[in-house]
C-alpha cells in the first residue's frame, strides 16, 4: 500500500515519502455487510466451562466457486456440541451460494455438506478429481471428510473411497500439486494429542481461573501428506515423502515454491514447535530444511505460537516470503526470501514487531488491499483465554485486526484504526479467507469469530480508481494439463501505463501463486488480484505447474481475465 | 500457585529482568543490625530459610515492622511467591508511609513482584506513584522502561530509558544510579532495534555493559545494516558470555553463512540444533509426567487408588524432584480417605521442599484427623514461620492450638495474623470465635464485627454474634442477629 501521490515512476526522497505516508488517510474502509448479504453464520464452539482445549481454536472459511458460475460461493465451518454443552445439539457447517449483486443463499441442504455431528475445524476446496468442478475437504477434531463435488450443487461424502479421512484433530489442510502430474495431493496439518478423555485441568484452582491449556501440556500429531493416485483415491505417503514428523503440532499450512524450481514446497506454522519448511526434491519426497533455512524459530531462537501462515512477495523481487502469526508477547514473524533457501528474519525491520505485540493473531494473509501493487498483511487477532484479564491486566480476549501496510519496499505501518468501527472492533478471530465476493475489484473479508458471529467485511473504496492506487485485474486461470484452477501456478503481473494515461502510478512488477488453502483453517478465493496502482493494463505471465510459460501483453485491466492453458510449446 | 500448575495457555510471566529500583536496599539493613541485618544477610546469601526463621522471631516481637516485612517479601520474591511478596510489600509499604524510603522501597519491590505476575499495568503505576513521590530516585524511570519493552510499547520504553540516562548524567555518582544507566542504554539499543532504527541502536549498546544481550542485539544491528563480520564478532562475543543463547547461535549462522564461512555456520547450528533437542526432551518428558498426574486424578476420583498410585510413581519417576506430584498424591488420597498413605506422601513432599508451606499445611490437616494434633501442631507452626502473612495456615494452627485446649495461645496466634493482614476477614471472624472461647465475649463481639465489615460471608458469624450478645444481655442485636442470620440461611438466599 502506497501514498497517495501524483508522481513519475521516480522514487521521491525517503523522508517525504514517509511523511506522506503517514499522513495520508487509506482512502478506503471495511463495512460489515454480514445482515445485508444474507449470511448467517454463528459460530458456536459448544463449550460447557470444561475448557476442553479444541473449544478456542476457532474454525475457518472457504471462498470457492462451487457452482461453477464463475464468481465465489462461501463455506463456512462449524464446530459441535462438547460433552456438557447445553444448547442446541445442532451446529451445521454452511455453504451459501453467490447470487451476484453481493447477495447469498444458504444451500447447504441441498449439497448435503453440513458436516453435522462432526466438530469442525476447517476447509480447502479443489478440484480432486480433474471433473471441473470444486470438491470440498473438512478437517475436524475426528475424522476429516471429503466431500465430493457431483455438480448441480450437491456433494457426496467420499472420505472412504479417498482415503482421506484422517481420524485425528487436524486443522488447516492445503490442495498442491506435489508431483506435478495434474491432479491435487492434499496435505493436512494434525495438531496435539488432546482427547476429550485427557482433558487436563489448567490454570488456577479458583473460581473462574480454570483456563485452556498450553500446548505443551500435549504431545505434537504427525502431519498427513496424501498423493493423488488420480483414480479418486488417495495415498497416504506422510512418512515416504519426510513429512510425518511427531514433534509438529501443526495449525496453518502453505503449499510455496520458495526456490522458484516450478515445484510446490510446504511451509507449516507449528504451535510452540519448529516450524516446518519442507523442500520438494522432486521425486515425491521432502527435504526438512527449516533448521537451515532460519524459518522454525523466533528471530531470538525460541519456538513460537504459529497459529495462520501465508506466502508472498512483500518486497516485489519476485520471491516467496513467509508469515506466521503467534501469541502475545511474540511477534507476527515475517522471513524475507533470500533466494539461496535461506531467509532472513525481518520482523522488526518491516515494522511488524511493535503493533500486534500484545495480540494473539490468527488468520493471516497477504493482500492488495487499496490496489497500489504490494502485498499488505492482514491478520486477525483474538486471545486464547476466554479469562486472560484474571491472569494478564494489559490483555484481552477480544482483539482489534491489523491490516499492516506495505509501502511497496516490505516495510509495513499499521492502518487498522482508519479502516471503519467494523473493521476495528475487537473480536475474537480465528479464521480469515480473502476473496472478492462481488467481483467489484476488490478484495472483502469473511472472519470467523470464536463463538460469535462471523463477519463478511465489504471493501468499500480498494478499487476507486486514481493515479497511484485502485486499479486493478483478477486472473482466473483454467488449466488443461494442470489442474482445473492451476493451483500451484505462478503468476508475474507487469502493470503499464495504457494509452492516454497522463502521470500516473506505475508499480514495478509482482508475482503471486495459486493457493488452495493458507492463512488459518481457511482458503482465499483461487483467482489471483493484482492491484496495478494507477496503470490501466498489465502484462501476464503465466507459469502452470505442467511447466508451460504462458505470455499475455497489454491486457486491459479492471476486469476478470480467464486465461486457459496453452499446449505446450513445440 | 500458577507455576507449579498445569500450564494454561498464557505466558506465566513477562521476560524481563529484576527491576533495578527495588534492588535490595542492604547498606540501611545492615545499618539497623540485629535479626534484621541477620535476615538481609542470609537474603543476600541465598539463605532462605534462615532467613525466614529469623523474620518469623523478628514478627513474633514486631508484626508491625515495615522492615521485617518487606524483608519477608524478598524471601518470597526469592521463592518465586510473587503473590505472597507482593502482599507482604503493599503492606510494607502501608506501614512505612509511601513516600518515606521504605515505603519507596516497597513499592518498587511491590511493582516488580506485580510485572512478574503479569500486572504490569498495575506495576506501572505503581513506578509512577514512586517516580511522583520522588523524582530524582535513580533507577525509575528505568524500571518504566524495562516494562514498557517487555510489553511491546517501544516508544514508551525508548523514552523512559532515555530519561533515566539523562537523570544518571545529571546525577552521576549516586547509589544504584549508574548500574541503572548502564542497563538503560542496553534498554535504549533493544527498543531502537526493535524500532528499526540500527544507528541509534548501535550507539547506546556500545554504552551499554558488556552483557550477552547487550552484544546479541549490537550483532542483530549490524547484521541488519549489511555488516556481517561485525554481527559474527558480536554474536561471538554475546556465546562468550552465555554460551547457549539461542539467538545467537542461530544468528551466528545467518552472519557466518554470508560471510562464507561454512564450517563456523555448521557448527553454530548443530549446538543451537543440539539444545533445542534438549528442550524438546525435556518438554516431552513433563508432557508425560503431566499427563499421568491427570489421569491419576481421574482414576482416583473414580475410586481407583490402586490405578492413581501407579500412575503417579510412574509420574515420580518421569520427575524425582518435584514434590509437587507427592504433594498431588497426597491430597488425592487426603480426600479419598487413605489417611496414612496420605501422611506418607505429603512427608515425602516436605523432605523434596522443606521450604514449601502448602505441603506441611496438608500434612497438618491429615495428621489432626489421624488424632496427632501435637505432630499437626509443629507442622503448622514451621508453614507460619515459612509463610507468615498467610492467614489459613495461622487459622488451623490456632485451632489445634483451641483443640488441645490452648486457647490463649490461639488468641495469640490469631491476633499475629490479624495484625500481619489486617484486611484479611477471615482473621478477624477466627479471632473473634477464639475470643469468644476464651471468655473475651465483649472483644470477640468487636472482632466478629469488623469481619462483617471486611465482608466475610459466612452466615453462622451473625449466628455466633447473636449468642454472644445474648450472653452480654444485649437481646435486641441478639435478636438482630439471629434475623440476619436466617434471612442470610433461608432458601434462595445468595447472601450478601
Amino acid at each position: 500500500m502506497r501514498p497517495h501521490r501524483v508522481l513519475s515512476l521516480t522514487a521521491a526522497p525517503a523522508a517525504l515519502a514517509a511523511a506522506l505516508a503517514a499522513a495520508a488517510p487509506p482512502g478506503f474502509v471495511f463495512k460489515d455487510v454480514t445482515r445485508e448479504a444474507g449470511i448467517a453464520f454463528d459460530h458456536i464452539h459448544g463449550g460447557s466451562g470444561e475448557k476442553h482445549y479444541v473449544e478456542t481454536m476457532g474454525s475457518g472459511a472457504c471462498w470457492f466457486d462451487h457452482d461453477g458460475d464463475g464468481d465465489i460461493d462461501l463455506y463456512a465451518v462449524n464446530s459441535g456440541p462438547l460433552p456438557g454443552y447445553a444448547g442446541s445439539p445442532r451446529h451445521a457447517s454452511k455453504l451459501y451460494r453467490n447470487e451476484g449483486g453481493g447477495r447469498f443463499t444458504d444451500v447447504t441442504a441441498g449439497a448435503g455438506v453440513a458436516n453435522e455431528g462432526r466438530y469442525g475445524m476447517g476447509c480447502v476446496a479443489g478440484d480432486i478429481d480433474g471433473d471441473g468442478d470444486r470438491d470440498l475437504y473438512v478437517t475436524n477434531f475426528g475424522p476429516n471428510v471429503m466431500y465430493r463435488n457431483e455438480g448441480g450443487g450437491r456433494f457426496t461424502d467420499v472420505t472412504a473411497a479417498s482415503g482421506t479421512g484422517d481420524p485425528r484433530w487436524s486443522a488447516s489442510a492445503a490442495f498442491g500439486d506435489i508431483d506435478n502430474d495434474g491432479d491435487l495431493d492434499l496435505y493436512v496439518t494434525n495438531y496435539i494429542d488432546f482427547t476429550l478423555e485427557n482433558n487436563k485441568f489448567c490454570g488456577e484452582r479458583k473460581p473462574g481461573h480454570r483456563a485452556y491449556c498450553h500446548p505443551d501440556e500435549y504431545n505434537g500429531v504427525p502431519d498427513s501428506l496424501y498423493r493423488n493416485r488420480g483414480d479418486g483415491r488417495f495415498d497416504d505417503v506422510s512418512a515416504a515423502a519426510g513429512v510425518a514428523d511427531p514433534a509438529g503440532k501443526g495449525l496453518g499450512v502453505v503449499f510455496t515454491d520458495i526456490d522458484d524450481d516450478g515445484w510446490q514446497d510446504i511451509y507449516v506454522a507449528n504451535d510452540k514447535t519448529i516450524n516446518f519448511l519442507y523442500r520438494n526434491r522432486r521425486d515425491g519426497t521432502f527435504e526438512d530444511i527449516s533448521l537451515t533455512a532460519g524459518t522454525g524459530f523466533s528471530e531470538s531462537g525460541l519456538p513460537q505460537a504459529g497459529m495462520g501462515t501465508d506466502a508472498g512477495d512483500v518486497n516485489g523481487d519476485g520471491r516467496m516470503d513467509l508469515v506466521v502469526t503467534n501469541l502475545d508477547y511474540e511477534t507476527n514473524e515475517l522471513y524475507l526470501n533470500n533466494g539461496d533457501l535461506t531467509f532472513s528474519d525481518v520482523t522488526f525491520r518491516a515494522g511488524l514487531g511493535e503493533p500486534n505485540y500484545l495480540d494473539v493473531g490468527f488468520g493471516a494473509d497477504f493482500l492488495d488491499a487499496d490496489n497500489d501493487g504490494d502485498e499488505d498483511l492482514l491478520v486477525v487477532n483474538g486471545h486464547i483465554l476466554d479469562n486472560i484479564h484474571l491472569f494478564k491486566d494489559k490483555l484481552t480476549y477480544m482483539q482489534p485486526r491489523s491490516l499492516m501496510a506495505n509501502d511497496g519496499t516490505g516495510t509495513f505501518r499499521e492502518i487498522g484504526p482508519l479502516l471503519g468501527p467494523d473493521f476495528t472492533r475487537p473480536d475474537v478471530g480465528r479464521g480469515l479467507a480473502v476473496g472478492d465476493h462481488d467481483d467489484d475489484g476488490d478484495l472483502d473479508l469473511f472472519v470467523v469469530n470464536n463463538n460469535r458471529p462471523a463477519q463478511l467485511l465489504h471493501n468499500d473504496g480498494g478499487n476507486a480508481p486514481g493515479d497511484v492506487r485502485g486499479r486493478w485485474i483478477s486472473i482466473r486461470l483454467r488449466g488443461v494439463r494442470s489442474n482445473t484452477d492451476g493451483i500451484g501456478a505462478r503468476v508475474k503481473v507487469t502493470p503499464r501505463a495504457a494509452e492516454g494515461q497522463g502521470k500516473v502510478r506505475v508499480p514495478p512488477p509482482h508475482s503471486a501463486e495459486v493457493r488452495a488453502g493458507s492463512s488459518y483453517l481457511s482458503q482465499n478465493d483461487v483467482r489471483l488480484h493484482f492491484g496495478l496502482g494507477g496503470a490501466g493494463r498489465a502484462d501476464i505471465e503465466v507459469r502452470w505447474p505442467s511447466g508451460t510459460v504462458q505470455r499475455l501483453d497489454g491486457v486491459e485491466g479492471d476486469r476478470i481475465v480467464t486465461i486457459t492453458e496453452a499446449p505446450p510449446a513445440r | 500457585m500458577l507455576a507449579a500448575m498445569p500450564l494454561p495457555r498464557a505466558v506465566p510471566c513477562l521476560p524481563i529482568a529484576l527491576l533495578l529500583c527495588a534492588a535490595a536496599p542492604a547498606p540501611a539493613f545492615a545499618a539497623a543490625g540485629g535479626p534484621e541485618a541477620a535476615a538481609a544477610e542470609a537474603l543476600e546469601a541465598g539463605r532462605i530459610g534462615d532467613a525466614l526463621s529469623l523474620l518469623d522471631a523478628l514478627l513474633r516481637e514486631q508484626p508491625e515492622s515495615p522492615r521485617a516485612i518487606l524483608l519477608l517479601g524478598r524471601a518470597h520474591h526469592a521463592q518465586q511467591r510473587d503473590e505472597e511478596a507482593a502482599a507482604a510489600f503493599r503492606r510494607a509499604a502501608e506501614l512505612a508511609g509511601p513516600s518515606t524510603p521504605l515505603g519507596l522501597d516497597a513499592r518498587c519491590l511491590l511493582a516488580d513482584a506485580l510485572a512478574r505476575m503479569g500486572r504490569s499495568g498495575e506495576a506501572l503505576e505503581v513506578l509512577k506513584a514512586v517516580q511522583a513521590a520522588a523524582p530524582d530516585r535513580p533507577a525509575v524511570r528505568h524500571d518504566l522502561g524495562a516494562i514498557h519493552l517487555a510489553l511491546g510499547e517501544l516508544e514508551e520504553a525508548a523514552r523512559a530509558y532515555q530519561a533515566e540516562i539523562d537523570l544518571g548524567g545529571r546525577a552521576a555518582g549516586d547509589g544504584g544510579g549508574s548500574g541503572s544507566v548502564a542497563s538503560s542504554y542496553q534498554g535504549l539499543g533493544v527498543a531502537a532495534y526493535r524500532m528499526g532504527d540500527d544507528a541509534r541502536a548501535l550507539a547506546a549498546l556500545a554504552r551499554a555493559a558488556s552483557t550477552a544481550e547487550a552484544r546479541y542485539h549490537q550483532g542483530l544491528a549490524h547484521a541488519r545494516a549489511g555488516r556481517p563480520g561485525d554481527a559474527a564478532d558480536s554474536f561471538r562475543a554475546a556465546l562468550a558470555i552465555e554460551p547457549d543463547h539461542r539467538g545467537a547461535l542461530q544468528n551466528l549462522a545467518r552472519a557466518a553463512g554470508a560471510l562464507g564461512r561454512g564450517d563456523e555456520r555448521a557448527r553454530a547450528l548443530a549446538r543451537f540444533q543440539e539444545l533445542y533437542r534438549q528442550d524438546e526432551e525435556q518438554r516431552a518428558r513433563r508432557i508425560r509426567s503431566r499427563s499421568l498426574r491427570a489421569e491419576a486424578e481421574t482414576k482416583a476420583a473414580a475410586g481407583d487408588l490402586a490405578g492413581a498410585a501407579a500412575l503417579l510413581e510412574q509420574a515420580s519417576r518421569a520427575e524425582p524432584l518435584d514434590p509437587q506430584v507427592r504433594l498431588e498424591w497426597g491430597r488425592l488420597l487426603h480426600g479419598a480417605g487413605r489417611l496414612d498413605r496420605a501422611e506418607e506422601a505429603l512427608r515425602e513432599a516436605v523432605r523434596l521442599d522443606p521450604l514449601g508451606a502448602e505441603a506441611r499445611y496438608r500434612l497438618a490437616r491429615v495428621l489432626s484427623q489421624r488424632g496427632d494434633d501435637a505432630a499437626a501442631a509443629e507442622q503448622m507452626q514451621e508453614a507460619c514461620r515459612l509463610a507468615p502473612m498467610a492467614a489459613t495456615y495461622r487459622i488451623l494452627l490456632a485451632q489445634l492450638r483451641l483443640k488441645a485446649g490452648r486457647a490463649q495461645d490461639a488468641v495469640r496466634e490469631l491476633r499475629l495474623a490479624k495484625r500481619l493482614s489486617p484486611s484479611d476477614p477471615d482473621s478477624s471472624f477466627n479471632l473473634g470465635l477464639a475470643l469468644a472461647q476464651a471468655g473475651a465475649l465483649r472483644e470477640a463481639a468487636a472482632e466478629l464485627e469488623a469481619a462483617v465489615g471486611l465482608g466475610h460471608s459466612d452466615p453462622r458469624v451473625h449466628q455466633v454474634l447473636s449468642q454472644i450478645y445474648s450472653r452480654l444481655g444485649d437481646a435486641e442485636r441478639s435478636r438482630r442477629e439471629q434475623e440476619t442470620y436466617l434471612r442470610l440461611t433461608s432458601p434462595g438466599e445468595t447472601g450478601p
